[in-house]
């Protein structure tokens, strides 16, 4: 049964080898095995779900080598969540290309499910060179993402980011080095174990390098500069699984590795500062920056950034440990889930808007919301959701986050979280003023219209960021059960004792 | 996982949420008979978003009507209505004017308006969070102490205080001519309820919303007499009156719970009152916009002739926003000077004078002005506005006349002879300093509005500091690859030492 943890990344990678022949078969065939590869890692994803809901965590090692030696997978109620965003993006990106797009270029699906894989495989990496391995496969994927539409903007917007992801994976690989020096180990639960006899020193600079090189990965300011015009050059869907599920993975590592494995706010309990306020400054500089954008697809971007900041703020609240530890691990699991369906549907709802109006600029969504109703309501009723106005999903995130930091640093963060609101609003209401704007309306020819399958498929979604803060409880359970390990710093430590066997 | 608490209310509630359902029907029969099936319905929406905020119990749907109230009404203002739809003719004179405004002005303004209404629901939100992170519960009643000074600043903001009411003026005045009927209603009125549930503030002992109130209550009348615009004048009413209104809620903060229990129902009736007499005001103004086909006091005139209906509604009207005794707004304000007191009710009173001699220009300008005659097909007033009118009159008439009658207010002797004569004397007063000082009033203009410096320094602001950081941004990956190195590093020294 626990083969299946390692069935979630040969899956997809197997797909994209297959698709990499496929493609030069027909585009069928490949489209076949795209579909085969989602629908088997959400068959897998799922069992994987059933097992951890029953067992509470599920291990697996490679080969039956036992650690040291051996390669272990693991999952507990935290990364099933992710998993879960994961696959989730993953179903949604093929059913809205299958549905939008007529011909798509073959090496777009090859990139897709190589991510995939890649970030499937550091979910469920029990150790951290694995983790590691996979961060550099995924980094792979999204610079052949990001780049592959063969624009010069894309080609910038590429090398760019592989300069920061070459700092990332620096910053990371130095870490790793030294986590291995002060413990011996290179398995989670064997760091965790470990990292109390280690020097404080060590665990310091370690916690610093990781926030270098996963704030590079997911975009925290003053970490955030390639994120933009990566996600301008890449297409919508593509900006919409990275921004969707793989900013998600990346904090799931900065939360596994900070929070669990080598237990910094255990050992330096202060690190609550250093997060709270890079968590306020990427909000306030995210949703400026937002602002000041002129291309929908950049204020997306920066949009991501700002919420990777209220994330910041949850996890902040989570350092400090105990009762308000708790709730807000429950308030950071929420607004990971939230934020994952509202920018994914914001990202394809702004593809039709884009491919209407022949333009991502937004001067160019002059008339758009005219022309491209479906699209266009339900892109505002996700920012409508994102801005957190009640009683959407983006509230009730908003909410519990904005209670847990006061609780945990009084109203300095409340404000930040309002301010964030005012601001967004105003650079979604400029969309709202622009979209519903006479302008002439260009003749339709059949490229700018977006399939009605795909229109249904974004304003499902859509409807979803609304109905989600009034049917939460249908999934509360889970997210309870992912912010209970979120919040425990020795979530890692049980699985080397009981676990292993 | 949110809670959803609503119940009807009760008493003096009950009977404004009557009010809010009333105008809120009048609106959409408004719109329906001016065939604006767009505008009907963000009015159908709009009132129901005030609906919402009285049936709320608890302080998270109140937020949502909040927002909803914003949301509404973006769409309303927008609706910038074909204009001369209020009225009845086979052939309209050309006047050459743009009675509805321009649909750019009106959305600029709509952008505005949002903003001011976010700014209020974000401090709404810090307020509420304070509120509940000290333990307080979301029951919709008085918020604990920490976190009354953000919701009195969103209270301010939402009932337009100044310097704060930029949004009101700018966006009730740009917006067509209906939609300031419907507008006038409900985001200042709910703004005042939301007050009155949450708000118990004092400041050196002193009641600082009732302050701020009854400086605004004047301030906002010296204004109102400078304007020449009509619904310029009459949203500078609404600031003033809002004030009253606040003077009254405003009390909950001061010591004694027998004065702030009759401060929140004087505040609340007057609020009643002030819905049904703006409306009528506002319907007024439109119906006059529409006939001239411009929004200019000093090139209208000598409509009382043409629509005498509309002019006896008119004064009705003015008569009732003075205060004069036999009147709706009189039994209001006796209330709330009695319940206030002192320095704030003198304040209350120089309001008064001032909104009377206010409003004689409101009235001469528009309808006893002589004019030159208008020859051909003379446009009369459409049955829907005209019955509309009449019935927002005749409440006005019928709640002065038996103030007591009203479900759920105040006990207290409106007539007494020294009330009736403090009814009267600032309205005299008033009257006579138009007969005396029209002729000059009517020539002041350009007074400073300090508003537009606001959103000057906002947009001022939006320009110096947003294109250099998207300029950041856009180029040089090797400034931000150093940046980001640096940091990195700074980060890691900073956690070394802390």
């Amino acid at each position: 049964m626990t083969h299946i943890l390692i069935m979630v990344i040969i899956a997809p990678l197997a797909a994209a080898v297959a698709g990499s022949i496929a493609v030069y078969w027909s585009e069928r065939l490949l489209r076949c095995v795209v579909a085969a590869s989602a629908f088997a890692h959400a068959v897998f994803v799922t069992s994987i779900i059933v097992y951890v809901g029953d067992e509470g965590s599920m291990l697996y090692e490679v080969g039956a080598w036992v650690a040291p030696v051996g390669i272990m997978l693991y999952a507990d109620a935290l990364s099933v969540v992710i998993l879960l965003i994961l696959s989730a993006a993953h179903v949604v990106l093929v059913l809205h290309t299958f549905s939008a797009a007529r011909a798509s270029r073959g090496a777009t699906w090859i990139l897709v499910e190589l991510l995939v894989a890649a970030l499937s495989g550091i979910v469920v990496s029990g150790d951290l060179f694995n983790m590691f391995v996979f961060l550099e496969l995924a980094t792979v994927a999204s610079i052949g993402l990001v780049a592959h539409k063969r624009s010069a903007t894309g080609a910038g917007a590429g090398f760019v980011y592989l300069l920061f992801a070459l700092v990332s994976g620096l910053l990371f690989m130095i870490a790793v080095v030294l986590v291995y020096r002060a413990t011996g180990v290179l398995s989670l639960s064997g760091i965790a174990a470990e990292i109390d006899r280690a020097p404080e020193q060590a665990v310091r600079v370690v916690a610093g390098l990781l926030l270098g090189s996963l704030g590079i990965k997911f975009g925290l300011v003053p970490f955030h500069f390639w994120q933009a015009p990566a996600y301008e050059a890449a297409g919508s869907s593509a900006a919409a699984l990275m921004s969707g599920a793989g900013m998600k993975v990346y904090l799931y590592v900065l939360i596994r590795l900070i929070f669990h494995a080598l237990r910094v706010p255990v050992i330096v309990p202060r690190i609550g500062v250093v997060l709270l306020a890079l968590g306020a400054t990427s909000i306030l500089f995210g949703h400026l920056l937002a602002l000041a954008q002129r291309d929908l697809k950049r204020l997306l971007a920066f949009s991501s950034v700002a919420h990777v900041g209220y994330i910041f703020l949850a996890l902040a609240a989570v350092s400090r440990g105990g009762s308000i530890g708790a709730a807000a691990a429950y308030g950071a699991i929420l607004h990971i889930c939230f934020h994952a369906l509202m920018k994914s549907t914001l990202f394809y709802s702004g593809r039709s808007m884009i491919v209407r109006a022949r333009a991502s600029a937004t001067e160019r969504m002059r008339g758009v919301g005219r022309a491209e109703p479906l699209g266009f309501a339900a892109f505002m009723l996700a920012a409508v959701a994102l801005v957190g106005i009640p009683p959407t999903s983006g509230f009730y995130s908003k909410w519990r986050i904005a209670l847990d930091s006061f609780a945990g640093y009084g109203a300095f963060p409340v404000v930040v979280i309002a301010a964030g609101t005012v601001i967004s609003m105003l650079y979604y209401a400029r969309v709202l003023h622009l979209g519903l704007a006479e302008g002439e309306r260009p003749p339709v020819t059949g490229a700018e219209r977006t399939p009605t399958a795909a229109l249904a498929l974004v304003a499902l979604l859509s409807l979803g960021t609304f109905s989600m803060g009034v049917a939460g409880p249908a999934i509360e359970a889970m997210l309870t059960g992912a912010a209970a390990v979120l919040a425990d710093p020795e979530a890692i430590l049980a699985v080397t004792t009981g676990g292993a066997a | 996982m949110i809670p959803f608490s609503l119940a009807v209310p009760v008493g003096l509630e009950l009977t404004l949420l009557t009010v809010f359902v009333m105008i809120g029907g009048f609106g959409v029969s408004l719109a329906l008979s001016a065939r604006d099936l767009g505008l009907a319905g963000a009015t159908a929406l709009h009132s129901l978003a005030g609906v919402l905020s009285l049936l709320a119990r608890d302080l998270i749907i109140l937020l949502i009507s909040w927002e909803l109230l914003a949301f509404s009404a973006f769409w309303l203002i927008r609706r910038v209505s074909v204009p001369r739809r209020l009225l009845v003719s086979d052939a309209l004179p050309d006047t050459g004017g743009q009675a509805g405004g321009s649909r750019d002005a009106a959305a600029r303004a709509s952008f505005w308006y949002i903003g001011g209404q976010i700014c209020a629901a974000a401090l709404f939100f810090v307020a509420i969070t304070v509120h509940v992170g000290t333990g307080g519960s979301l029951e919709v009643a008085p918020l604990a102490s920490a976190a009354q000074p953000a919701m009195a600043l969103g209270v301010f903001i939402k009932t337009a205080m100044m310097p704060l009411h930029g949004w009101l003026v700018g966006s009730y005045t740009r917006a067509g001519a209906l939609a300031g009927f419907v507008l006038s209603a409900f985001a200042t009125k709910v703004g005042v309820y939301t007050a009155a549930r949450t708000l118990a503030v004092s400041l050196f002992s002193l009641p600082i919303v009732s302050v701020v109130g009854a400086l605004v209550a004047v301030v906002a009348v010296i204004f109102a007499l400078s304007q020449h615009s009509a619904r310029r004048l009459l949203s500078f009413h609404i600031i003033s009156q809002v004030a009253y209104m606040l003077v009254g809620v405003g009390l909950a903060g001061s010591a004694t719970s027998a004065t702030s229990a009759v401060g929140i129902d004087a505040g609340i009736f007057h609020a009643i009152n002030h819905i049904i007499y703006k409306a009528l005001l506002f319907l007024v103004a439109a119906v006059a916009i529409d006939y001239f086909g411009h929004d200019d006091l000093d090139r209208m005139g000598g409509l009382a002739r043409h629509m005498p209906l509309v002019f006896v509604c008119g004064v009705v009207g003015a008569l009732a926003i003075t205060g004069v005794p036999g009147f709706s707004g009189y039994a209001s304000k006796e209330l709330l000077k009695k319940a206030s007191g002192g320095l704030l009710s003198t304040l209350l009173t120089v309001a008064s004078v001032g909104t009377a001699l206010s409003f004689s220009k409101f009235i001469y300008l528009i309808f006893l002005r002589p004019r030159p005659r208008v020859d051909g097909n003379r446009p009369s007033v459409g049955r829907v506005p005209a019955f509309v009118l009449v019935v927002l009159a005749g409440l006005s008439v019928a709640i002065g006349l038996s103030p007591h009658r009203v479900p759920g207010a105040p006990m207290h002797d409106y007539y007494a002879v020294s009330s009736v004569l403090a009814g009267v004397w600032p309205a005299m007063l008033g009257i006579g300093l138009w007969v005396v000082s029209g002729r000059w009033l009517m020539r002041i203009r350009g007074a400073v509005d300090p508003q537009p410096m606001l959103r000057r320094m906002l947009a001022g602001f939006a320009k110096a500091a947003l294109p250099p950081l998207r300029r950041a941004h856009a180029t040089d990956a090797q400034l931000a690859l150093g940046i980001t190195i640096t940091a990195a590093i700074a980060i890691t020294s900073v956690l070394v030492f802390l």
